[in-house]
């Protein structure tokens, strides 16, 4: 197939390998807004909106990244239906101006989902959550690219090891036996979070990460770069 | 699982599309009806689902129906008969329209329930029809929650909309919405329900026009025809390869909520070759009162009782193709065929669940006589539902008005091979349920004390039917006290029976205690009714209450009935139900003639006494001689003619003397109906083969319709 080079992410067994390894760093979070008037509570839907986007900014200022940019959303329903649909809060404050606007802007979305006319007149509107999406864009993530993190795990915030030298290797923290072409071999297993960056591995080896098992073939070599593992052929 | 073409005719669509075509539009009509639940706001709609959702051909028959509220569906055509009879010139009909009804009349369902039908059209030409139905928690009348319990004519009834061209070439027409929104007590739910079947005809219409598309026109037209004609083939098939026969059942509906007068529904069926005849026609008079079934809902509840209990093995449920296989016999003026303006509003749960009792029970005789389809039949489930409505204001003044579905927990009937489904639901109603008690307690100011499965609910027999649910309610932080009304029949006599010698199930019920909610805790839902703390209100079978705070108020469902002699249970299947919770210790001496002692040695605290209960088993069977022959009335099923032998021994069964009878009062199993005085009017007749003592038969006896006292 003319694969030269095999990405593994941190989290290989749940998203897709490009998708992981070059994806934006969100941080999504809501609180329940049931209690409130979307019209008359708006000083309190106000604090919520921004205690939420002021969490969102810490969590993400963590991780070292750049400015990120958020969005403010609005679940929302017609009374006592099951399901809520959410649109977007403009820039706080959120005052009388914004909930008409949040209001105006729910009836009109509704009807491009359920169909013309069907955003009733006789039905109260119903705030159910608010939410905030922060967005930190990870631009030159993808591997080899200039600017990618510089540790294994630096898309995981506050773990993993710093960078090492390249070309360093570290010793296997216990070994298992496998077949091989033909041959049972007694091989390194390796923990991934002891591993510096820039460590290579040649196969056959194993390379135990939280959620799979990376295995280094005898023909391949395993190159632990910036935020993700690399095979490639030795 | 493949519609077998009928055996002479051909389908004028190749296999695979008919295929296709027929479950890409039950696919619609399901979404459809999700859609409504998706867009609703009501929880009779977004939990209990009391809904559903239909299409027809071009000439208005239901070819498919979604499987909710399947009663709501199964006679709309009348609905389009009417429109096409009535309104094809003036105001005519066309692409985007929509007419909206609650007319009992036209629809054949109740006040509460509306239904919205589409045409539809492709290049002009009208090629099918589509329809929802939701039953809305108010639409007006005297009474909140729109059961006009009391009401002398449909003129103190909610007061129905004809059917109107409510959408015009897709246009709401929001003078019509606001002429049906304005009768009721909620119209913003009222007007969420409205917009979604508006959204789920649109959607039924878009989804079918674009299988013409992919499929072609007349593959989806075709397929409908098709549908029909194959189904009809296959269920004469299986009616021609039963017995001929006739059989009889009666039902009984009690109290019309004016008096409590007896309101006999009387079926003879009759099958010939393939062909059933259903005839009604010596039912009762029509009452004064809000019990009487329009014929139209006398057609929906045959049709929704033959589904389920004939279109087994794989026949599609086709309400067209089931229709044609049926002659329904009515009188007009009577409960099974109620003429303009008598009252209607609860037709469906009083007349109508005894048309499907009684239907029910025919059916089960006629599958008797096969051997190969005996195993698909069925005791009646729970017949009628304790339904209650409420309305009031809650602690912030705010109004509310609605049903509630707990009633949807009856108990099903046993099966030959098996026991009933405990809190089943409805028969005629697959999809439906009842509402979570958070969801209701949120939406109204009411606080559940218990709600659980009702131990003894199910009818004795060798297969127990299916338990019922009960429940306890007490108004919380409300405004005011609670409006309610209940109602229910089956609660002076027991309406849901059994078959082959297994017994009804206890009857439905209510009970009001005053100034309770400290005192009645949720071990009490498995109760002893002398245990009950207080003096115990048992209202009427309708009756509108007034419930304070303090007060609790009490619904209890019926289970299904039993199959075959109960003294016949294994004592092991028996003190299984006992560690279940289904059956009491003092339920299984006195139903099953089990006897139980307690045993703390044992992990249930009970184990069965084999000698006693031999002994005690040996002592009923004899306790069967001492009533004699049974009394005047149809047993067994058969009508006029005595055609049969005891299953167990072989005896003749030529005459009454043939068999024995053992006769009870009505509430021998459900000691508060005692209170009430109508139940007095009531006995059961347990029947028994007189040579080998095997119970056969268990039959409720009337003395008179007439109001007791």
């Amino acid at each position: 197939m003319s694969i030269r080079d095999v990405y593994i992410p941190y989290v290989a067994s749940v998203f897709s390998a490009y998708g992981a390894a070059t994806s934006d760093l969100v941080v999504r979070s809501d609180a329940e807004a049931r209690r409130l008037d979307l019209h008359r509570d708006t000083g309190q839907i106000d604090a919520m909106l921004r205690q939420l986007e002021t969490q969102a900014r810490a969590t993400l200022a963590e991780s070292g990244g750049r400015r990120a940019t958020v969005e403010l959303r609005a679940g929302m329903r017609f009374m006592r239906q099951v399901h809520e649909y959410v649109v977007t809060v403009g820039a706080l404050p959120f005052d009388a101006a914004a909930a008409e606007a949040v209001e105006a802007r729910f009836r009109q979305e509704y009807e491009t989902v359920v169909g013309t006319g069907s955003a009733s007149t006789d039905a109260r509107v119903e705030l159910v959550s608010v939410s905030i999406e922060a967005r930190l864009a990870l631009g030159g993530t993808e591997p080899g690219a200039e600017g990618a993190p510089t540790s294994w795990a630096a898309g995981r915030p506050g773990t993993g090891p710093t960078a090492g030298s390249p070309g360093a290797s570290s010793p296997p923290t216990t070994e298992r036996r496998a077949w091989f072409d033909g041959e049972l071999r007694t091989c390194p297993v390796h923990q991934v979070d002891v591993l510096p960056g820039g460590a290579t591995i040649d196969g056959p080896a194993f390379v135990d990460l939280p959620t799979t098992t990376v295995v280094v073939y005898p023909e391949l070599r395993l190159v632990v770069e910036p935020g993700y593992l690399r095979l490639t052929a030795r | 699982m493949s519609a077998r073409p009928a055996s002479t005719a051909r389908s004028p669509v190749d296999p695979v599309s008919f295929e296709i075509v027929r479950r890409r539009l039950a696919a619609i009509s399901d979404e459809a009806a999700i859609t409504v639940m998706r867009i609703s706001g009501s929880q009779v709609v977004t939990e209990a689902a009391d809904l559903n959702a239909v299409i027809c051909n071009r000439g208005g028959e239901i070819v498919v129906s979604a499987l909710y509220m399947l009663v709501h569906t199964c006679a709309l055509n009348g609905l389009i008969r009417f429109l096409v009879e009535e309104y094809v010139d003036n105001p005519g009909f066309g692409p985007g329209d929509m007419f909206l009804t609650n007319d009992p009349y036209v629809t054949g369902l109740h006040q509460p329930d509306a239904v919205l039908v589409a045409p539809i059209y492709r290049d002009g030409q009208l090629i099918a029809w589509c329809g929802t139905t939701v039953h809305e928690s108010d639409v007006g009348g005297p009474v909140p929650g729109s059961i006009a319990v009391g009401s002398r004519s449909i003129y103190d009834e909610p007061i129905p909309m004809a059917p109107v061209r409510i959408v015009e070439s897709g246009r709401i027409r929001r003078d019509l919405e606001r002429e049906y929104l304005i009768r009721s007590r909620t119209p913003e739910l009222n007007s969420l329900d409205l917009l979604g079947q508006v959204a789920a005809n649109r959607l039924q219409t878009e989804q079918v026009l674009a299988l013409c598309e992919r499929y072609g026109e007349e593959a989806v037209t075709g397929t409908m025809d098709w549908l029909i004609e194959s189904t009809e083939a296959r269920l004469r098939e299986r009616l021609e390869a039963l017995p001929d026969g006739r059989w009889y059942h009666v039902g009984y509906v009690e109290h019309d909520g004016i008096e409590d007068r007896v309101y006999p529904v009387r079926l003879t069926m009759t099958k010939t070759g393939g062909h059933l005849d259903l005839d009604y026609t010596e039912s009762a008079d029509q009452a004064p009162g809000l019990i009487n079934c329009p014929v139209d809902l006398t057609r929906a509840f045959v049709l929704a009782t033959l589904l389920p209990l004939l279109g087994f093995d794989q026949v599609p449920w086709v309400p067209a193709a089931f229709e044609r296989v049926v002659t329904l016999r009515t009188l007009p003026g009577t409960v099974t065929h109620a003429t303009w303006p008598a009252g209607v509003s609860l037709g469906g749960t009083s007349t109508g669940h005894e048309v499907r009792t009684t239907l029910n029970a025919c059916l089960a005789r006629m599958l008797d006589q096969s051997p190969d389809d005996r195993r698909y039949i069925l005791a009646s489930s729970m017949s009628s539902a304790p339904g209650q409505t409420i309305a009031g204001r809650r602690h912030d003044g705010s109004t509310y008005a609605s049903m509630l579905l707990d009633a949807q927990l009856g108990g099903g009937g046993a099966r030959i091979g098996a026991n009933g489904p405990d809190t089943f639901g409805l028969l005629h109603s697959p999809g439906g349920a009842c509402a979570n008690v958070e969801v209701n307690e949120a939406n109204f100011p009411i606080r559940y004390l218990w709600r659980a499965e009702r131990v003894d609910s199910g009818g004795p027999g060798t297969r127990r039917g299916g338990v019922g649910g009960c429940h306890a309610l007490t108004p919380h932080r409300s405004t005011g006290p609670v409006e309610m009304t209940v109602w229910a029949h089956g609660i002076e006599q027991p309406a849901a029976t059994g078959l082959f010698g297994g017994e009804a199930a206890t009857p439905n019920a209510f009970i009001v205690l005053r100034n309770a909610a400290g005192v009645v805790g949720p071990a009490m839902a498995h109760f002893d009714p002398s245990l009950l703390p207080g003096p115990a209100e048992v209202p009427e079978p309708k009756e509108r209450l007034t419930v304070g705070p303090g007060d609790v108020v009490l619904s209890l469902c019926s289970g299904g009935g039993g199959i075959g002699d109960p003294l016949d249970r294994p004592a092991d299947l028996v003190m299984a139900d006992v560690r279940e919770g289904l059956v009491s210790p003092q339920g299984a001496a006195r139903d099953y003639g089990v006897a139980l002692v307690a045993d703390g040695d044992c992990p249930d605290g009970w184990r069965v006494e084999e000698r006693a209960t031999a002994a005690l088993r040996r002592r009923r069977r004899q306790q069967r001689r001492v009533g004699g022959e049974p009394g005047p009335g149809p047993v067994l099923g058969m009508a006029g003619t005595w055609s049969a032998a005891c299953p167990r021994c072989g005896t003749a069964l030529d005459g009454p003397s043939s068999l024995v009878a053992e006769r009870l009062p009505a509430p021998y199993r459900w000691t508060p109906a005692a209170e009430l005085a109508g139940t007095g009017r009531f006995s059961v007749e347990r029947v028994a083969c007189a040579a080998c003592l095997t119970q056969l038969d268990s039959v409720v006896r009337l003395t008179t319709v007439a109001p007791a006292g």
